[in-house]
């Protein structure tokens, strides 16, 4: 089941000339860019580790490739996004994020039910290949 | 009630049935300009605020001024859109514009050129009346913007080309093809009664 | 944006040179060159013959012939003064306007923008310039500090390996221009000949020469709207000579210095006299006195 999460993710995966042009869009609005991966793929799970520091200043989208490519190969088998930061009073906030890599193979969500006070019932997802420790999920 | 719902954990979502009683007269009532910044001072975090191209009347300045009242963190005065004078919002919060009424996907085009991005989309019939159901209209509208959005940030002419780019993603994206059948040939085009009670006056450009 | 060029180039028979130049807008850019520098003739003849591989690389390219991108690495080598960064600034837009960068804008770093202070700290510092420079041309001023023979443990060693591989897996990227003494360069590219492999062109910056001091004197007080009086212009023609006879000359960098030296007494000389009005020609003018209170014609006597 393909995860979607952030922008661009009910299109096909994205290629890097079409990152790039994404990644171009962002520096001429004066974002800065930044890299973060992660194999926890919960829809709340809003914290990825960073692959580096945000970058500020770049000037062509080259360098953020750069980071994506290096990303990918230190860690092919997780998902990967691009964020774009404005710093402009106002927003301080991520203005476009999507994601660029994901797993080979991605198995989905369960649905979990929790029986509370009276009958009523909680409801939960949780994702197939959480189940396993970080860093084994998606050998 | 802004107050109630931040501790309650709830958004504070103003629709805005009936307002054409008071909001369009010119006779009496209050432009819908001055309720928007009013709910934005109050603390409301949605508020439908027009889509310019559904099924409820808009005229594209009027909008635009409401939007501005809603988004901005300075808004310059500018009087084809009814905004008299210049307004700095300071540190105030914004409130997110909600557009619906009568908009479909194969509108994406105009929805984004007119409202940005910052805006909720509220497809209603455009959702729940796809012929393939509901998750699929609501696929069809997802891949509507996300294709849009993306044509955009590339540099394209979506306004222009916007029909285009919705038909070269329906080729992969049934939900959407099915859509783009379903509403082709729905739109709402006429003049407004709510104007900006300003007249510019045309230049020999 | 650029209109595509003749129609003739489209079926692939003869491409306009001067077309193509005048499409890339180049020509702007070396007119500016020579109009602004004084002097620097070889640098600007290099310069020229550079434009002119690179515009004759892009016509092989519109007629489908074999161009590989070509290496565009520099070294500047010159003594202090000489114009490298400003030739630099103005060899990135000429790149830019000619397609080989795709930005056009000049990071200038030293070696402490690059290397770190410990272990791991060198890798992310220089890939985080790296980065900002894509687009663009990264200019290294004394390139040779960033290796230390004497300390095997340097960091520099591992600035100077990161950008080799920049260098050579990324020409599209970006362009690196190294700078520095002449003597001192040379020592660095035999010591490190990995880079020196890397880079196609060197640049000799010559140093100025006694009128073209003079030049550049005049060129930098127009610019500030000052002038000199007659007594000025004797004691800027003395003042020349004997400061390029004194040890650390840095040519128009010298004479720059000098010439904020002579405002500042000019500055206390008006000063002085605060009582009564001054008029518009006596706020610009530099008298001989204001050049001649400088510690050079006390050495020389």
């Amino acid at each position: 089941m393909k995860v979607t999460q952030g922008t661009f993710s009910f299109l096909p995966d994205l290629t890097d000339k079409e990152i790039r042009a994404q990644v171009e869009y962002a520096l001429a609005q004066g974002w800065a860019i930044s890299v973060e991966y992660t194999d926890d793929p919960h829809p709340r799970n809003y914290y990825w580790e960073m692959w580096g520091n945000p970058m500020f200043d770049l000037r062509d989208a080259a360098g953020a490739m750069t980071e994506v490519a290096d990303c990918r190969k230190a860690h092919p088998q997780t998902y990967i996004r691009v964020n774009a930061f404005d710093s402009s009073r106002g927003f301080e906030t991520t203005r476009l994020s999507f994601i660029v890599n994901r797993p080979a193979n991605e198995p989905g969500f369960a649905l979990k039910r929790q029986e509370v006070g009276g009958r009523q019932i909680q409801y939960t997802i949780e994702s197939y290949a959480a189940q396993k420790p970080e860093g084994q999920r998606y050998e | 009630m802004a107050k109630w719902a931040r501790r309650n954990d709830m958004i504070l979502h103003l629709h805005r049935a009936g307002h054409g009683t008071y909001t369009r007269q010119k006779t009496h009532g209050v432009s819908f300009r001055v309720i928007a910044k009013w709910m934005r001072m109050a603390g409301v975090d949605h508020i439908h605020a027009g889509t310019v191209v559904g099924k409820l009347e808009g005229d594209p300045n009027v909008i635009k001024g409401i939007y501005s009242t809603c988004r901005d963190t300075v808004t310059k005065q500018n009087l084809e859109q009814g905004v008299f004078f210049d307004q700095d919002w300071a540190g105030l919060r914004k409130v997110m514009p909600v557009a619906s009424g009568g908009i479909h996907a194969g509108q994406m085009h105009q929805l984004l050129t007119y409202l940005g991005e910052d805006v909720v989309l509220q497809f209603g019939g455009g959702t729940i009346g796809h012929p393939q159901g509901i998750q699929a209209g609501a696929t069809a509208n997802r891949v509507a913007l996300e294709v849009m959005v993306k044509a955009r940030n590339e540099g394209r002419d979506i306004w222009n080309e916007g029909p285009q780019i919705l038909a070269d993603a329906a080729k992969w994206c049934s939900p959407l093809r099915a859509a783009l059948d379903t509403w082709k040939d729905v739109t709402f085009d006429y003049a407004s009664t709510d104007t900006a009670d300003f007249v510019p006056t045309p230049t020999s450009a | 944006m650029n209109t595509q060029t003749t129609p003739s180039t489209a079926n692939g028979q003869s491409v306009d040179l001067s077309a193509l130049l005048a499409d890339s807008r180049v020509n702007e850019v070396l007119e500016e060159l020579d109009a602004e520098l004084i002097g620097l003739k070889p640098v600007k003849a290099r310069i020229r013959d550079i434009a002119a591989l690179l515009l004759v690389e892009r016509a092989r390219k519109q007629l489908g012939l074999i161009a590989g991108s070509p290496s565009l690495h520099m070294s500047f080598t010159g003594n202090p003064g000489t114009g490298k960064t400003t030739v630099a600034l103005r060899m990135a837009q000429i790149l830019h306007r000619l397609g080989y960068v795709r930005k056009g804008h000049l990071v200038a770093v030293t070696r402490d923008d690059l290397v770190g202070q410990y272990i791991g700290h060198t890798a992310p510092k220089t890939k985080e310039i790296l980065k900002k420079a894509m687009g663009g041309v990264l200019f290294i001023d004394e390139a040779y500090y960033l290796y230390r023979p004497e300390n095997e443990r340097d960091y520099g060693q591992e600035a100077i390996e990161i950008l080799l591989q920049v260098m050579e897996n990324q020409r599209d990227d970006l362009v690196v221009i190294v700078a520095g003494y002449k003597d001192r360069m040379d020592t660095f590219f035999r010591s490190n000949p990995g880079l020196s492999s890397r880079i196609a062109h060197h640049l000799d910056f010559p140093d100025y020469a006694r009128d073209e001091l003079e030049q550049i004197a005049a060129k930098m007080l127009e610019q500030m709207q000052y002038r000199l009086s007659d007594s000025g212009r004797d004691a800027l023609q003395e003042y020349i000579p004997l400061r390029m006879a004194q040890p650390h000359f840095a040519n128009a960098r010298s004479i720059r210095n000098a010439l904020d030296r002579a405002r500042l007494r000019q500055a206390s000389r008006l000063f002085v006299h605060r009582g009564e009005p001054l008029s518009r020609d006596q706020l610009m003018t530099i008298e001989g006195e204001d050049l001649r209170a400088s510690r050079i014609f006390a050495d020389g006597k």
